[in-house]
Parts: C-alpha cells; sequence; structure tokens
C-alpha cells in the first residue's frame, strides 16, 4: 500500500475544537474525530498535516492549488483538504463516508 | 543575579516600593533594572519620566534601568513572527480574518508571557525587579510555566496541535520556560516581596498569597507593610482607633514565618527620585503646616444627592459599573450604592466580580456565589459573587459534556481538555458569568458591577466587543454589547483617590472607555480628608488634595462623587453604614 497524504488547511481558528469561541465547533468535533479514526485504521501508511492560516499563513502561500483558492474564493475556500496532492474539498471538510470512498479509490 | 516580584493587591504601593527598593539598589552602586508587567502600568509616572517598552536608564541615577512591558506591542512583535511577508500576498478579507484572531485573549497571553520569560535569559544586570500586575493575574502568569511545559509533553504525544500553535512553534520556547520556572523556584536567584497597608483584608489577601507561592516550593518571602500611620499620632485621641487597629495588624504579620519592613505613611505623595531615594532611610513622617480649609461632610450630602439623582437612569433595569486601580474604593462604592437605590425601594443586586470576595467578608455573607443571596440587613438588596475559578469549572464540565453529544471518541476529548486548559478558556469562562446577569436575572431593577482593576476590567470589556465583531457571532453577546454603549442603560464610574497615580490611570481608563464607545457617568473620589482629620501630619496631605480636586474638574469635566476618608476599616456592615450616613 503506498503512503497517503492528507492535508487540511483550516480558517483562521484558535483551538483545533472551537473551545475558545462562544462554543466548541460540532464540525471541528467531527473532525478531529476522524483524523483520529484515519490514524487508528491506516496507521503508518497515513500522513496527517493540519495547519491554521491565522498561525501558519506561509504554508498556505507555498501550495500553489491553496494559494490560487484564496486569491479567487478569499476566505470562504477555506478550509481547504487535499488528499495526495489533489483537491478534495474547499469551503468544507469531507464527510466520513466521502473521504473513505475516495481513499480507497486511490489505491485501486 | 537575583530576582524580586513584588505581590500585593492593587492600591498598596507596590510600584512606589519596588522603584524605592530599585533605587536602593542602584545607589549601593548593583546594576538593577525594574520592570512593570501591569497592564495599567504607572512606572513612568514614579519616575517623572517616560518609561516604555525598551528598557532605558532611568535619568538621574547611575545603574537604575526600567522597562515597562506592553501587551499591545508583545502582540504586535508576535503578530510580526508569525505573518512575516505574508501580508503582502493575502487577500484583505482573509488577512482580517486572521486580525481578529489575533486579537483573542489567548495570542495576547503568549505574546506577554514569551516577553516576560524572556527576562529570566538575561545575563546583564545583577537585580531584576518585577512590579508585577495585580496578584491574582500575576499568580495566573506564574502558574503557567508549570502547566505548559507539562502541556507541550502532553501535545507533543497527542495531536500536536494546541490552542497556541502547533507544537513546533511552541518548542523554541521550552526553554525558555524552563528557565523561567528554574528562578522562581530557587531560593538563592528570587525572592517574592508581599506588599499591604495595615488592614485586615490586606493581611488576609497576604496570607493567602504567601500560601499559594508556597506551593511552587518559593522560600524566599518577605512582607513589607505600607502606609503605617506614625506611632507619634498615638497621643492624638482621634487616631487612637487607627493605631490600635494596625498594631494588632502589625503583631498578626509579626507572626508569620517571613521577614518583614514597616514603611510610616508621608504627609505627601512620594513622587520622583529624591522622595524615592528616602523612602527606603526614613521611616517617621514628618509634620506639614499650613492653613487648611476644611471640608464638610454636610456639603458632601447635598452635592452627592444631586449628583445621584442626576446620573439616575428614567427607566429600569439599569446597570452600574465601578472601575478603577486597587484600592480606590470600588468594593465601597457599589455597596453604598446599592443600599442607596434598595433604600429607594428598587431590587437592587450587586455583584462582586473582584477576585478576592470584600464583598462577601463586609456584608457577613459565607459562601457567597453568583447566586444573588439577599443581604440580612437591607430590604430589596441582594449580592453575588463571580469566581473565575469556578466560572471556569463550570466552563469546562459544560464544554466536555457539549462534546460529548457528538464524539464519544477518546482520543477528541482528550484534547479537548487540553484545548481548555490553555489560558484564554478562563477569559471566556468569566464572560460567560459576567454576561448571565444582563439576561437571567431580569427582576432586578439595578445590578451594579464591582468590577475587576482597570487593566483587566478593560480587557475584559474589550474583548465582550471583540466578541461582537469576530465571525463567530452570537446574540447573546450581540445584545450585550449593545446595552454597555446605551448611557441610558449602563453607567460607568470610574474610582479614584487624589493622588497623582490614581488621577492619571483614571484618566487613561476614562479615554480607553470613550475610544471603546463608552462615556463616563460620574467619579468617585475617595479618602477625602475631612475637619476630623485636624493635625499638623495631615494638614500636608489635606492641601495636596485641594489642588488635585481642581486638577480633576478640569481634566474629566464629568459630575464628582466624594467618599470622605473614614476613622477605620470598612470591614463589615456596621463601618459600612457610618460611611453611609455620612455620604447620603
Amino acid at each position: 500500500m503506498n503512503k497517503i497524504v492528507f492535508e487540511i488547511f483550516d480558517p483562521a481558528l484558535c483551538c483545533s475544537t472551537g473551545v475558545c469561541g462562544p462554543n466548541p465547533d460540532e464540525k471541528l468535533i467531527k473532525m478531529r474525530d476522524l483524523i483520529d479514526k484515519l490514524k487508528t485504521d491506516f496507521g503508518e501508511y497515513i500522513e496527517i498535516k493540519r495547519q491554521t492560516i491565522s498561525q501558519e499563513p506561509k504554508k498556505f502561500l507555498e501550495n500553489p492549488s491553496v494559494q490560487l483558492l484564496i486569491k479567487n474564493e478569499g476566505k470562504s475556500a477555506l478550509p481547504v483538504c487535499i488528499l495526495n496532492r489533489k483537491v478534495i474539498t474547499y469551503g468544507r471538510y469531507p464527510e466520513e463516508k466521502e473521504l473513505y470512498n475516495l481513499i480507497s479509490s486511490l489505491s485501486s | 543575579m537575583h530576582y524580586y516580584f513584588f505581590h500585593g493587591k492593587g492600591g498598596v504601593g507596590k510600584t512606589t516600593v519596588s522603584s524605592a527598593f530599585a533605587v536602593r539598589l542602584a545607589l549601593e552602586g548593583e546594576k538593577t533594572l525594574i520592570v512593570s508587567t501591569d497592564p495599567a502600568s504607572n512606572l513612568s509616572d514614579v519616575f517623572e519620566q517616560a518609561i516604555g517598552d525598551i528598557e532605558k536608564n532611568i535619568e538621574g541615577i547611575d545603574n537604575l534601568y526600567a522597562v515597562s512591558m506592553n501587551s499591545d506591542a508583545e502582540v504586535l512583535k508576535y503578530k510580526q513572527k508569525v505573518l512575516g511577508d505574508s501580508t503582502n500576498f493575502l487577500p484583505k478579507e482573509v488577512l482580517d480574518s486572521i486580525e481578529e484572531e489575533f486579537k483573542s485573549p489567548c495570542v495576547s497571553e503568549i505574546a506577554f508571557f514569551n516577553s516576560f520569560t524572556e527576562y529570566f535569559l538575561k545575563k546583564d544586570y545583577d537585580n531584576i525587579i518585577f512590579d508585577t500586575a495585580p496578584s491574582a493575574h500575576t499568580l495566573r502568569l506564574l502558574e503557567l510555566p508549570m502547566e505548559w511545559t507539562v502541556y507541550i509533553d502532553e501535545v507533543k504525544k497527542g495531536a500536536g496541535q494546541t490552542c497556541m500553535g502547533p507544537v513546533v512553534n511552541l518548542d523554541g520556547y521550552y526553554e525558555q520556560y524552563k528557565a523561567a520556572l528554574n528562578v522562581l523556584k530557587d531560593p538563592k536567584r528570587a525572592t517574592f516581596v508581599f506588599v499591604m497597608r495595615p488592614k485586615e483584608l490586606d493581611f488576609l489577601e497576604i496570607k493567602s498569597g504567601a500560601d499559594e507561592v508556597g506551593r511552587f516550593g518559593v522560600k524566599n518571602i518577605e512582607i513589607i507593610v505600607n502606609g503605617v500611620l506614625p506611632d507619634e499620632l498615638i497621643h492624638k485621641p482621634e487616631f487612637k482607633d487607627i493605631i490600635d487597629g494596625q498594631r494588632k495588624i502589625l503583631n498578626k504579620v509579626g507572626l508569620l514565618p517571613f521577614k518583614t519592613l514597616k514603611i510610616d505613611l508621608k504627609n505627601k505623595e512620594v513622587k520622583g527620585l529624591n522622595s524615592l531615594k528616602v523612602l527606603f532611610s526614613s521611616f517617621l513622617g514628618s509634620s506639614g503646616e499650613g492653613k487648611i480649609a476644611f471640608v464638610n461632610y454636610i456639603d458632601f450630602k447635598l452635592k452627592n444627592n444631586e449628583v445621584i439623582k442626576s446620573i439616575t437612569p428614567e427607566k429600569t433595569p439599569f446597570y452600574l459599573f465601578f472601575t478603577g486601580k486597587g484600592g480606590t474604593g470600588k468594593t465601597v462604592s457599589s455597596l453604598l450604592f446599592g443600599k442607596y437605590f434598595a433604600d429607594k425601594g428598587m431590587k437592587t443586586l450587586v455583584v462582586s466580580a473582584d477576585y478576592s470576595k470584600h464583598i462577601a467578608k463586609i456584608g457577613g455573607l459565607e459562601n457567597l456565589g453568583e447566586f444573588p443571596v439577599k443581604s440580612k440587613y437591607d430590604e430589596n438588596l441582594y449580592f453575588a459573587a463571580i469566581s473565575p475559578d469556578i466560572a471556569l469549572d463550570e466552563y469546562k464540565e459544560k464544554t466536555v459534556e457539549y462534546f460529548k453529544t457528538y464524539s464519544a471518541n477518546e482520543e477528541s476529548l482528550k484534547v479537548l481538555n487540553e484545548e481548555l486548559n490553555s489560558p484564554c478558556t478562563e477569559e471566556v469562562a468569566v464572560f460567560k458569568k459576567f454576561s448571565s446577569y444582563f439576561f437571567g436575572y431580569k427582576d432586578y431593577d439595578v445590578i451594579i458591577f464591582d468590577a475587576a482593576p482597570t487593566g483587566h476590567a478593560l480587557r475584559f470589556l474589550y474583548i465582550s466587543m471583540q466578541y461582537a465583531k469576530i465571525g463567530k457571532k452570537d446574540a447573546v453577546t450581540e445584545e450585550l454589547v449593545k446595552i454597555l454603549k446605551d448611557s441610558n442603560k449602563t453607567l460607568f464610574s470610574l474610582c479614584l483617590y487624589l493622588e497623582y497615580s490614581p488621577i492619571e490611570e483614571a484618566k487613561r481608563a476614562y479615554d480607553d472607555l470613550k475610544a471603546a464607545g463608552i462615556d463616563t457617568s460620574f467619579l468617585v473620589i475617595n479618602y477625602i480628608l475631612g475637619n476630623n482629620f485636624n493635625d499638623g501630619f495631615f494638614n500636608g496631605r489635606k492641601k495636596m488634595q485641594e489642588t488635585y480636586i481642581d486638577t480633576v474638574r478640569q481634566k474629566f469635566g464629568i459630575p464628582l462623587f466624594m467618599l470622605p476618608q473614614f476613622a477605620g476599616e470598612i470591614n463589615g456592615m456596621k463601618t459600612l453604614n457610618s460611611l453611609y450616613s455620612l455620604v447620603f
């Protein structure tokens, strides 16, 4: 099995669960769970990179697809999710089923 | 190299005493740096020269350097580090969303804390003296490195993402935090000096404060009792009670296992290099002379009743905030006004947002919490107190509960718990509690807030404004900001006493509020010396007060509410009632 690289480019957020805002964010909690599931299911075969624009803006500029999306769509382009260098969703996080389908299509 | 940390609640003279101490060390030939970490620093006022966020030599004396840490400047430095030249390439809309995130309390805490710990790596001074912020804030600041080093270790194992940014960004600071921690725990390198006034409430606070730093393994603790009335006044019958009270406190302090130093009250203000130089060598106040126009309490009453009528909104409910530097009489003012409105038949709630529960002590109420408790003495009067610790615990509990309705994942829960331990969570938690009084207690006509000291209180409010601006909008917060800005619904009052620094600080707070779209309705002037303080010693201070009251009138141009110097400490309902009868 080839290595899977899953990259998440988050919008400006303080915490990965959103507790710093008025309320924790349901979408962010789900994403956290999903990342954890991926780690359990794929172990060393998956590499997950997560970055927030307010903390590491340079990384957003270094990725041409992300840079272009931000340029065209503004902040509504975020979050951008990339699977093996291909943008799979922008403006939202993928659903669990959707992501797993995409991963299985990679290996076939 | 030795570090000194000055603790004590606002208004006890921390800045003056620590500055005088720094001057003494410098005069002894030791290269000394004094650092102010107080967001409402008045180091410049004490030394009578501009002191900013870059270390500078104090003019007029060798070996003495000073710097005033400024959170805004620290945030800017941090911002530049994170953003670099990205600002040139990102669209404005995206940059704006990043900017908003930089305004979160979390970011200012990290930025500020990073700079604070930088001083522990310095090698070019013999002494570094920290004139710290009010005690609760300071303790929080000191408590952080321990939690953070554990925190960084934990997070490294887990998700790799923290509230403060990715672990990689934090790792560079690990050594810095560790160095700070080592210094704080080393009795050969760090001394904690607690400053207090000879008052019962101060004593209780100092005692618990010393216990708290004891938890860190700090052994070098010293106590300075500042502003003690000179013993030579004991033969004057009008001072007998005050001096007897002081002696009791001094005895209690003497029983604590710490070195103590007593500094007598001076007959004029300690300000400028020369008076700082003599502060540590002179222990007796000399008597001033001159003819004094005595302030009459009857005039106070007439004037005060006029002021309170003019500022009372026509419609209820309304909200009243007392803010100002510590020790200016916020709690006493809240209680006096609370009693006044309750006496007029209005259902009144006094909420203490202060870290130390003076309100509970004065009201004789044990275990006072956030739920209103009826006064034992006054019909229509209720009390409540927000405790930051309890607010935080509740917030954590609620958040975890909410989280569990979406996720049963253990790992995610671990991450959530890590994030809940970050410094910004307390601000969010306290803010939530604070706003609940505006919506959850609709049957009160008046709600009075004995707000936290100036710098903190302002940050507090500013945060609430920012929440209204940040994308994560919530209708409750928006409504709250609207109420705060409406002068028919919310009144702001600044408390001060007639000395240079409190006046300057009140002016800064006044300007800050104005910048946030809030007009201050009136000022409370505390500790005005009346004709019962008829002695050579007080005549010097009376003269000083007269000059300053003119300054205040010119600077602010808003109504003044006058509180007389009370012969004794306000420590219960009995003394509060006596003061009340002098004021209204």
